[in-house]
């Protein structure tokens, strides 16, 4: 909203100087020379504040989430761990309901089977079959790598309300990813401790859909990757049904979710989001 | 002649009292000075090696050259296999004391709703113990209790502090194993041990072998083998013949064989005891200007003296003998009291050791390294060669220092030696 104001501005002051009225020409013309050259540069140094309408980052982060927001979804999805030149694939199902709360429930390789994590709001429990107990994790624990992966826990629970709340977004000139046209937004966290503290995401302009994402520490140095590799159409909407992250830090690693059925909008019983779930067999 | 000289050398020690003890003591206190340093740096470049072979290096270490590499990330999958071969072939030679395998994998530990990093150890209790005599560390509960049930741990203090946990309590520890699949184990804390070491006591947990090896689904293997010698000196000839065997050369050649001689630590001593000469070089300096300083201030008063001796008729070379002689005696007497005194003081804290802690307050804590480097105690090494070279050092000094006023004095006439009191 304040963009939109501020944008309505430097158009009136133009106006302004070119209504008054043309006394003494050759000091006007130079003023006005002046004026004009003011605009220019003012335009080159900061682009989207002219451009009537344009949204703000944070905009664009709501928009994607309102895509890929849903009442409650199962689906089936395949991991599979690149490291150096050895490839493991785990399987899971999940239910969802909406973004608060997930259930996922590993079924391959063997030593996987039966772990079962369970999110509500930013806590994770976790249960192990070989310990048969169950784990739980929050705050800066959520940075762990997930079974192995190159996501985080943090990864898998952060949305864009908590972007709103911690990061100041810009939009920066757009770019093309893959041949599309994207919006490319840069988050920088007001908060010191922000494992990501910068985030440039690109975001497909009819799709509003985070296209690539690249992560980066205080220091600049380049912390994660994650692209979207493929979409699907569910319902008139599009969603990512593959996407690949890569942890800089691991060396030669990426890990790739891909799923493999997913539905809608299905009934999925209070229950499932429930610690005796997790222990039931 | 010569045993007159010595004979008026010595009663002139008990000429002027207090001028005998001043020197006396500036050259027994120096000695001593001397000695206690030597004895204090060695200790300090011994407790590191000791503690790198204890810990780290062992006699032999046979490891994986990419684990070797990588050895700060910790990769789980880079393993030596066939260790029952290794250990045929290590027991049967004469010179074998103990092999201790050891697995070390980050764990995610949990105990409620307390996690915390660690850095488990799986090694064989028994071995282990041998060689870094863990069981002397335990500060409460047992060490790796009865372990019969294979599911007891020991802790680090500062680690057990953390997560909020004692003797008795269950800790869940959790990891990915070497296929990337996550397994997490139940344990019962056994003991919770303190080596003064703050990167062991903040890390690290130690687990029985089988279970780490269960944890990280990696069969018989381990991350690191290290064998023990009864004479460390013999690590290159053994450290050959493991190299000799299948086990050490596999194919891909990726085993390494290393004797203690060639870990980091122990070849970066020579370095670190170059440091520590310069720091030893400069407290021998100031001794020998205290020396210095108080023999040649005792010759210089006593110029009436000499002329006084002069005159009765003793020659210009019986003059300079009589001072060196003097010299002699009190560079004799000084250092052999610097030497017991030197002597008992290095053997004392040889055998009950320096705190540390008292000495550093709360610094010790906030050196988080990891690499064991210094412990909660120190130990002084003293030797029977510091003893001998330090009091040699002692006598050298106090004839070094009579030598030019000695020579000057002899050359003088008495004359001049009633007039130059006091000047040079």
């Amino acid at each position: 909203m304040s963009r939109r104001s501020k944008s309505i501005l430097p158009t009136l002051l133009t106006l302004l100087t070119l209504l008054t009225p043309l006394t003494q020409p050759t000091q006007r013309r130079i003023k006005m020379k002046r004026v004009i050259l003011f605009f220019v540069i003012v335009y080159i140094v900061s682009p989207g504040v002219f451009s009537q309408g344009a949204p703000s980052a944070f905009d664009i982060l709501e928009k994607i989430d309102k895509n890929m927001v849903f009442k409650t979804a199962y689906s089936e999805v395949e991991m599979i761990i690149t490291i150096k030149n050895r490839t493991i694939t785990k399987s899971m199902l999940s239910y969802a309901v909406g973004n608060e709360k997930s259930y996922i429930e590993f079924l391959s390789p063997a030593r996987d089977k039966g772990t079962k994590m369970l999110r509500i709001g930013e806590i994770v429990k976790i249960y192990y079959p070989s310990a048969e107990r169950v784990m739980r994790l929050s705050g800066h624990m959520l940075r762990q790598s997930m079974m192995g992966s190159d996501f985080s826990y943090e990864d898998m629970t952060e949305r864009a309300k908590k972007m709103r709340e911690e990061y100041t977004g810009e939009i920066k000139e757009d770019e093309t990813f893959r041949e599309r046209p994207c919006y490319v937004l840069v988050l920088t966290s007001k908060i010191k401790k922000q494992t990501y503290f910068t985030r440039k995401i690109w975001v497909d302009r009819k799709l509003f859909i985070g296209m690539k994402e690249e992560l980066y520490a205080q220091s600049g140095k380049l912390l994660k990757v994650l692209t979207v590799d493929g979409l699907k159409t569910f319902k008139n909407r599009y969603y990512p049904t593959q996407i690949t992250m890569q942890d800089m830090l691991r060396k030669d690693s990426s890990t790739r979710m891909v799923i493999k059925k997913i539905d809608f909008d299905i009934p999925i019983p209070d229950e499932t989001f429930s610690e005796r779930r997790l222990l039931k067999r | 002649m010569i045993g007159n000289i010595f004979k008026f050398g010595w009663r002139n020690l008990s000429r002027n009292k207090r001028r005998t003890f001043f020197t006396l003591l500036a050259i027994a206190v120096g000695v001593m000075s001397v000695i206690f340093a030597k004895s204090y740096i060695l200790g300090i470049m011994n407790n590191a090696t000791e503690t790198a072979i204890k810990t780290q290096a062992g006699h032999i270490r046979i490891a994986h050259k990419e684990y070797l590499r990588l050895e700060r990330i910790m990769p789980r999958e880079y393993l030596v296999t066939g260790l029952d071969e290794i250990r045929r072939t290590v027991s049967a030679l004469p010179e074998f004391e103990t092999m201790d395998p050891r697995i070390k994998f980050n764990v995610l530990l949990s105990h409620g709703d307390v996690n915390e990093n660690g850095l488990a150890v799986g090694i064989d209790p028994a071995a282990a113990d041998k060689t870094m005599e863990l069981s002397k560390a335990i500060v409460t509960g047992s060490y790796f209790g009865d372990s019969e049930k294979g599911l007891g741990l020991i802790i680090g203090k500062k680690l057990a502090e953390k997560l909020h946990v004692g003797v008795n309590d269950e800790l869940l520890l959790v990891t990915t194993d070497i296929n990337y699949s996550t397994y997490a184990l139940p344990f019962n804390i056994a003991g919770v041990f303190e080596t003064g070491f703050s990167s062991m006591d903040k890390h690290i947990l130690y687990i029985p072998l089988k279970k780490a090896r269960e944890m990280l689904d990696c069969g018989d293997a381990a991350h690191e083998v290290l064998v023990f010698l009864k004479d460390p000196a013999k690590s290159y000839e053994v450290a050959e013949k493991i190299r000799n065997t299948p086990a050490g050369n596999d194919p891909d050649h990726a085993i390494r064989v290393i004797p203690w001689q060639e870990n980091d630590l122990v070849k970066s001593m020579p370095v670190v005891a170059k440091v520590w000469g310069v720091i030893l070089g400069i407290i021998m300096f100031i001794v020998a200007l205290v020396i210095l300083n108080t023999m040649l201030m005792a010759v210089m008063e006593r110029y009436h003296e000499i002329g006084v001796m002069k005159a009765l008729g003793f020659k210009n070379r019986e003059v300079f003998s009589i001072i060196l002689v003097e010299a002699f005696y009190i560079g004799v007497i000084g250092s052999v009291i610097g030497g017991i005194l030197g002597g008992a003081l290095s053997a004392v804290s040889e055998k009950v050791g320096f705190s540390l802690e008292a000495i550093a307050g709360g610094l010790l804590d906030k050196i988080d390294i990891p690499v064991p480097w210094i412990g909660k105690v120190l130990y002084p090494d003293f030797t029977f060669t510091n003893l001998i070279v330090s009091m040699v050092f002692g006598i050298a000094i106090a004839l070094i220092a009579v030598l030019y006023p000695a020579y000057k004095s002899a050359r003088m006439q008495p004359v001049e030696a009633f007039h130059s009191e006091l000047k040079v």
